[in-house]
């Protein structure tokens, strides 16, 4: 319900606060990679066929015994990747649930940026106002939106009822610039001390900010990750993102949040300092993982990253496979380019190791594992169709599948979940992670091999509905 | 029929046409994304923006109970309110710091009962 007062109107010069990298010679850097790469080759080439008469081996048994090997370490790996996170995330909850807790009721502004959202912006609003706090702003942000969002938003403007108070409603009108713009121009007409980034289609939990924010009683914590759960249920693409939300990301998450080096701060819910926010240079348009060059920054800067799991925000995820490609293919390079950034940290571990930690993570995540994952496969098929080795593969499944199905049961029952979710961990490594990763692979060449690309949008169909 | 090679062949050709699909969705999407590619604008150092904000309120009442409801740590302007104990039919008696609450009511205590020490104050 909206309160009757008087809306002021003004114009506002909107600086361009990122830090921007200075580009320099991509080109040579470029030429610089692939000399010292194939040199690299060919030294191991080198090495192979001078050492090879030394040895047992033939050259006809190489590649079989290389396989074979690279199997066993993909699987060593895989494993020590299932149970480590396991352990940590279990270690995190464990904490978690016995840390005592202080109560902290700051100021903050959460800022919505919205861009052709004219479908579900008034929703997302609409739970924010049911927020179990009562001390807080909302800034709508709109990023040049062609289509009825401007109207929709400006209809919401002024002091609304929330649960506990009146909330001021306020909104920046801007020319599309993209996201990272649209969340900088809310932070800087905040004057809050903590801001909460969320996405225009996102909808928060009533316990989401309350919860997420008395984790900033520690003053070394510069930002909290919230959980971020599938809304649009129900289909078989959005079935297996919900299982993959909470299997592959959360835990993960969890895990990280053991050593408070949480390494993304999903776009749909993130509570930051905004000092921590201005120390890092801002959200960053170089990158099309803005959320991830964000969080690596604030790492960098020495602050601590805490993942508040209670504190959920729903989001829309992509209904048809093309979409989904879209929505990995820029995650991916997103990613790659924000390691790229950092790539001093990567390559040191001296400087700060626990950053150099989680780029290593960050880089086998993006490019190790789904190469590991597409050869194992390929493997596979190639022993049932030319060797005839038709039960490997079949050998192979079940095992993954029955990994993954204890890895599902397990994270379901600790977030409380839909049991059902649990079925879908059968096909979920032999078909889902199959597709993403070779998204990813493809998405990896691009950018090793610089190929341009654009932003692009999710085209929402408006099912966010709280 | 056995049924491992079964269930190995539909394991096999499942894989193959997740791989295909994965490709062939790859592809599909790049010829899609290239169709609608434009130049990228450059980045302008500033930028004119609209801003709708509210005019200020003065005062800021929470509606409801403070129960559950977070108390805010810079709050000025709110009036927060904090627990006032019922006086009821409580007498005001000059002088007598302390009653004795009886069937009748609120009696003076005599200095006698004070002496044997019904009443003890510390």
């Amino acid at each position: 319900m909206k309160l009757n007062q008087q809306i002021i109107r003004d114009t506002l010069i909107l600086k361009d606060r990122e830090a921007h990298s200075r580009d320099g010679n991509k080109k040579g850097k470029l030429l610089r990679q692939i000399l010292i790469s194939g040199l690299l080759s060919l030294i191991l080439v080198f090495i192979i066929i001078y050492t090879l008469p030394l040895t047992v081996l033939s050259y006809d048994s190489l590649i079989e015994y290389a396989l074979v090997d690279a199997l066993v370490i993909f699987l060593f790996v895989l494993l020590i990747r299932y149970f480590g996170i396991l352990i940590l995330a279990y270690l995190y909850l464990n904490q978690y649930t016995f840390k005592p807790t202080k109560e902290f009721f700051p100021f903050v502004s959460i800022i919505v940026p919205v861009y052709n959202e004219e479908k579900i912006v008034a929703d997302s609003v609409k739970s924010l106002l049911d927020l179990n706090y009562s001390n807080y702003e909302i800034i709508i942000v709109n990023d040049g939106s062609t289509d009825k969002t401007k109207g929709v938003a400006e209809q919401l403007v002024g002091y609304q009822k929330g649960r506990y108070s009146d909330i001021k409603i306020s909104l920046i009108d801007k020319p599309n610039g993209g996201k990272s713009k649209a969340l900088n121009a809310g932070i800087l007409f905040s004057k809050a001390e903590f801001v909460l980034c969320m996405d225009g289609d996102s909808q928060l939990t009533p316990d989401s900010l309350k919860l997420a924010v008395r984790h900033f009683v520690d003053p070394e914590i510069g930002a909290v990750a919230g959980n971020v759960k599938v809304l649009n249920r129900g289909k078989f693409f959005t079935d297996l993102q919900a299982l993959e939300y909470i299997e592959g990301l959360n835990m993960a998450r969890s895990a990280q949040s053991f050593i408070s080096l949480v390494n993304i701060i999903p776009g749909p819910i993130g509570l930051f300092r905004k000092k921590a926010i201005e120390g890092a240079g801002y959200y960053s348009s170089d990158t099309f993982a803005e959320d991830a060059d964000l969080t690596l920054n604030i790492l960098a800067s020495g602050w601590k990253i805490y993942y508040e799991p209670n504190s959920v925000s729903f989001t829309e995820a992509p209904v048809k496979l093309q979409q989904l490609m879209k929505q990995r293919y820029r995650w991916t390079r997103g990613i790659l380019q924000s390691i790229r950034k950092h790539k001093k940290l990567l390559l040191n571990p001296t400087i700060n190791f626990g950053d150099t930690f989680i780029l290593w993570t960050m880089f086998y995540e993006a490019l190790i594992w789904p190469t590991m994952n597409i050869a194992a496969n390929l493997f596979f098929m190639i022993a049932a169709i030319v060797f005839g080795f038709t039960s490997l593969i079949l050998f192979w499944w079940a095992g993954l599948a029955l990994l993954d199905l204890i890895t599902a049961l397990y994270c379901v029952t600790v977030e409380k979940e839909e049991f059902r979710l649990v079925w879908y961990a059968i096909i979920y490594r032999m078909f889902f992670i199959l597709v993403i990763d070779i998204c990813k692979a493809m998405s990896t060449a691009e950018e090793f091999l610089g190929i341009k690309m654009s932003w692009g949008k999710l085209e929402r169909v408006g099912t966010a509905k709280a | 029929m056995e049924l491992i090679p079964v269930l190995s062949t539909i394991i096999l050709v499942a894989t193959i046409s997740t791989f295909l699909l994965a490709i062939g969705a790859y592809i599909l999407y790049k010829i899609r994304e290239s169709k609608g590619q434009q130049a990228i604008a450059p980045i302008p150092s500033t930028v004119r923006a609209e801003l709708y904000t509210p005019a200020e309120i003065s005062a800021q009442v929470p509606r409801q109970g403070p129960e559950i409801a977070p108390q805010p740590a810079y709050s000025e302007q709110k009036t927060i309110p904090s627990f006032q104990p019922e006086v009821g039919n409580y007498p005001q008696q000059k002088g007598h710091k302390y009653l004795k609450y009886t069937s009748d009511g609120y009696i003076v205590p005599s200095e006698e009962e004070k002496s044997i020490g019904t009443l003890k104050w510390k």
